[in-house]
């Protein structure tokens, strides 16, 4: 059972189900993920690489289309509005005005041929603007990510901006639409320790001006510790812990999460080892029986190779995938 | 990396035009039409050792066998005259020399000068080859796009399955075939009566025009059918491609605006090197449809020893290549901003 | 740093892929390659039955009595103006085709790429006097260079041949550079310089592995390309003359009796055309085969 509340969610994620189709059958990729995001609320996606993170986020916009990943299963609904098998036009109507998304890497989520800001108007105009109601927000939404003199630097191409400019470009596109919901796929892992947190920072303001909600996929947990109020913690491809982010923090339920914060450096004095978790992610194709994380976890039962855990509510606000009681675990 | 600093700092000078920026787009041409004339006098050296290395002089060359009945006073007169016993360099120079005042020698068959033999011919060539050219890119981006749109299915695999053909089956072939078919099955022959210019008779001049222009334009447009195609699709599967649509627009307003116009690039390129091969494809389409151009010029010239006029017609399909090039370079300027600083 | 090892990871790909048993498979599961080595094999074959002497009949035999007949048993493609037999000719067109093809790209193959290489590995004046008479024989279109070089050699196969691979060479000369210039920087090389191999065991060992397979892809697009030439140059007349059988000259006569004689046009024709095909099939095929990322389909 997921951790919903009684406000009633902009984003509902219901056992949503993504593979990647091929000649021998379907690969899952993201399995039955199920998340609540609520109005003005910053939710957090954590994981390695290849945990589904970033395909939870495409396959909610409808962007999967065309690609040989898709979803096989589950339902996001937008407001009331189911959104997975939705014909394009109805999609077309959400994105950008509903819900955006921002990306990794800013150098090529924006067209090399194309002036900056007519990138931006153009998504714009697609939702009803008019040419010139289209340039004057333009040039205000770049104004409000405080990248300056807006009218020259609408003019501008991509290849002539730097990493950080690009980047605040393309949350201006995001925002230019007013939507209610930021899906923002690990937008600082491509930039420079610096310019991250001016990003991170700009975000925040953002989000707070607009009351709108984030959903911010990292997997940078310091990031993730700063910014948002609900952490969610995925790994191949299922959500194994979630819960406000303090609580995670301060006693995470799952083995996974515990040893993600092991290896996040500490500055709080104490010298210990920085924690590894030996191995890596499964393929895929070919994962364990039972829970997935059994032959990396230094909690592993026997028990756990039989049945895959569900999501179960533990103390407090958080819940969390696994059969074997925090009370119980081997130091 | 250097530390980025993204925003505290007014934006440097590189971005939006500037009086700098036209200063560096007139040294970008100045630099390539510096480029463009080497490689012509490069050419002209090239051509001219070529045909003076080759055995046989001219005048063996004009007069055959009779050659040998000359007197020892007959031959060296006429060595003199040909300036065959001169140092090369100072043939060459000689040649060059003239060829500056616009005189490219006289043909050994007609007496004409060369020069008023290729102002003939160049207008038919041209004709020839502007219209091949733009055969080639509507079949070739038309199709192409059409194929990229729905890959895999029925259309897709007709436009490639006909790109096979236009690349596999040489021009000559296609030619042929089209001349005998025309003739024996719809008796037709629309240069039995001689070219007709564009000027005197146009509708006589596009169906001459026609036939050959589309025995070139179909291999040009097999070439430019699996670029457009490849490119399409490479760049369908890039980031912002998805981060447009992402922003909400229609699947037709991406493609046209962000696909197409970042797949011209290898386009453009395609068709710099069709437009090579294009120039030789002259030769053997004016001898198949008996157009009176500069291809059919130079295989006459060259199979009679008429070196003259096969030195001119070689140069102006050489200077030709480099045009092309040159524009091709500017247009790549046009199309990618990239290209610009 | 990485990222030059990895490139150079990749550029040797085809060469790991080459020495793998299952390229020879992988060729054949491709739906061009293996189209492409079909008939190509069919193609060898018919020439070398007419090597063997094993055609129905020679080539220049004429028969008054039987001109102009059409395809019958005793004449599978029928016969021409001068009764002579037309599959016969055609099985020795195409061992003139490929014996004049396997000639130029030999001469361009080895020139180009020696040249590449020179260019590639050696930079700087090397590069530049190589780059530059490429460009040179570029710019000078390839018909027309052929053109030229066998009006001054004289008809003959052999001389089709030299003027074919002159013009085909800068492009070998630029597909060899690109990867060499890559793999100069590339971390292995580098690490054999500072432990003092020597240059040209590092040309070999290392450096010309690395092109191998693009030069297989190269080969092959190049014989296709050199059988196209060769029969617009033997249909225009500056192959060896009649009554030698090229397939080009039998497409040139077989035009003007086209209207009588459909025979003496179109197989010749179909048999240039699949000497063509079949190689630029091959060619897409291995290049699919060695680096699937680049595929058509």
């Amino acid at each position: 059972m997921s951790v919903t509340t009684s406000v009633e969610p902009l984003l509902a994620i219901r056992d949503l189900s993504v593979g990647l189709r091929s000649r021998s059958g379907v690969t899952p990729l993201v399995r039955g993920v199920s998340l609540d995001i609520r109005p003005g609320e910053r939710v957090g996606l954590v994981g390695e690489s290849g945990s589904g993170k970033s395909l939870t986020l495409l396959a909610a916009m409808g962007l999967l289309a065309g690609s040989p990943v898709e979803v096989t299963g589950g339902s996001v609904r937008l407001g009331g509005t189911e959104l997975v098998g939705a014909p394009d036009r109805v999609l077309r109507g959400f994105r950008g005005s509903q819900i955006a998304m921002i990306y990794q890497d800013p150098m090529t989520s924006l067209d090399p041929v194309q002036r900056v800001g007519a990138q931006i108007a153009e998504g714009l105009r697609a939702h009803g603007a008019s040419r010139r109601g289209a340039q004057e927000r333009t040039l205000a939404v770049l104004a409000e990510v405080q990248l300056p003199d807006p009218a020259r630097l609408a003019r501008a191409y991509p290849h002539e901006l730097s990493g950080g400019m690009r980047q605040r470009v393309m949350i201006a596109a995001a925002l230019a639409g007013n939507p209610r919901l930021l899906l923002a796929d690990e937008p600082t892992t491509a930039l420079d320790v610096t310019i991250q947190r001016q990003i991170l920072a700009l975000v925040a303001g953002v989000q707070q001006a607009r009351h709108l909600a984030v959903l911010w996929v990292t997997h940078d947990l310091g990031v993730a510790a700063q910014f948002v109020q609900r952490l969610a913690v995925m790994y191949a491809g299922r959500i194994v812990e979630v819960g406000p982010t303090a609580a995670v923090f301060a006693s995470p339920q799952h083995p996974y999460t515990a040893a993600l914060l092991r290896a996040v450096p500490s500055t709080s004095g104490e010298r210990t080892a920085l924690g590894q978790i030996p191995g890596s992610p499964p393929d895929p194709a070919r994962l364990p029986p039972g829970c997935s994380f059994v032959p990396r976890c230094p909690q592993a039962l026997p028990g756990c190779s039989l049945t895959d855990p569900v999501l179960e509510a533990r103390s407090g606000e958080v819940a969390a995938a696994c059969l074997v009681p925090v009370s119980e675990w081997r130091p | 990396m250097t530390v980025e600093d993204a925003g505290a700092r007014p934006l440097a000078g590189r971005v939006g035009a500037g009086p700098g920026r036209g200063r560096a787009i007139a040294l970008r041409i100045a630099a390539r039409l510096a480029k463009a004339v080497i490689t012509l006098v490069g050419v002209a050296v090239v051509v001219f050792i070529v045909l003076r290395l080759l055995p046989g002089n001219q005048i063996t060359s004009s007069l055959g066998v009779n050659a040998g009945l000359l007197t020892k006073a007959q031959y060296a007169d006429l060595e003199h005259y040909y300036g065959i016993g001169k140092p090369l360099t100072q043939q060459f120079g000689q040649w060059a020399g003239d060829l500056l005042h616009g005189n490219m020698g006289l043909s050994e068959q007609s007496g004409r000068s060369v020069a008023s033999l290729i102002g003939a011919a160049l207008p038919v060539t041209l004709e020839l080859a502007i219209a091949a050219m733009l055969i080639g890119l509507v079949i070739g981006v038309g199709a192409g796009a059409v194929a990229a749109a729905a890959p895999g299915r029925l259309p897709d695999r007709g436009a490639r399955l006909v790109a096979l053909a236009g690349l596999g089956v040489p021009s000559f072939v296609i030619g042929s075939g089209l001349v005998a078919l025309l003739a024996s099955v719809f008796h037709y022959f629309p240069s039995s009566e001689g070219f007709a210019s564009l000027r005197s008779d146009p509708w006589l001049n596009i169906q001459q025009i026609f036939w050959p222009a589309l025995t070139l334009g179909l291999g040009i447009g097999a070439a430019i059918l699996r670029t457009t195609r490849g490119a399409m699709l490479d760049v369908a599967r890039r980031d912002y491609v998805r981060a447009a649509r992402g922003r909400g627009l229609a699947p037709r307003l991406v493609v046209i605006k962000h696909v197409l116009r970042n797949a011209l690039i290898p386009i453009l390129t395609m068709s710099g090197i069709q437009f090579g091969y294009l120039l030789g494809g002259t030769v053997v389409v004016e001898e198949i449809f008996v157009l009176p151009g500069l291809g059919r010029l130079l295989l006459m010239s060259v199979t009679e020893s008429d070196y003259a006029v096969a030195q001119g017609v070689t140069l102006v399909f050489a200077l030709g290549f480099i045009v092309v090039n040159l524009l091709t370079d500017l247009l790549y300027a046009v199309v990618d901003p990239r290209l610009r600083s | 740093m990485a990222g030059l090892a990895q490139a150079g990871e990749a550029l040797t790909a085809p060469l790991v892929e080459a020495g793998r048993p299952g390229l020879a498979r992988r060729l054949w599961r491709q739906p061009s390659g293996r189209t492409g080595l079909i008939i190509l094999a069919v193609m060898v074959l018919a020439g070398l039955a007419s090597l063997a002497g094993l055609a129905p009949d020679a080539p220049d035999a004429q028969n008054p009595s039987v001109t102009l007949h059409g395809p019958s048993a005793a004449h599978l493609f029928g016969t021409d103006q001068f009764g002579r037999d037309v599959l016969s000719r055609v099985m020795a067109g195409t061992v003139l085709s490929l014996q004049t093809a396997l000639l130029a790209v030999a001469i361009c193959a080895v020139v180009g790429t020696l040249g590449g290489v020179a260019a590639g590995y050696f930079g700087g004046a090397v590069s530049w006097a190589v780059t530059s008479l490429a460009d040179l024989i570029f710019a000078v279109p390839s018909v027309l260079l052929a053109l030229a070089i066998v009006s001054g050699l004289g008809p003959g196969w052999q001389n089709t041949a030299i003027a074919v691979g002159i013009s085909y060479t800068p492009i070998f000369i630029r597909v060899v550079r690109g990867p060499v210039l890559s793999l100069r920087q590339a971390d292995y090389v580098k690490a054999a310089r500072v432990l003092g191999f020597s240059r040209s065991r590092i040309l070999f060992r290392h450096v010309l592995p690395g092109v191998s397979g693009i030069l297989a892809v190269q080969v092959t697009l190049a014989l296709g390309w050199a059988v196209l030439i060769e029969a617009s140059l033997d249909f225009l007349g500056l192959g060896p003359p009649p009554p030698a059988a090229t397939l080009g000259l039998m497409v040139s006569e077989g035009t003007n009796i086209a209207g009588i004689a459909w025979w003496s046009l179109a197989f010749p024709a179909v048999a240039v055309v699949l000497l063509v095909l079949g190689f630029t099939l091959t060619g897409d095929g291995l290049r699919d085969a060695l680096d699937p990322g680049t595929s058509d389909s």
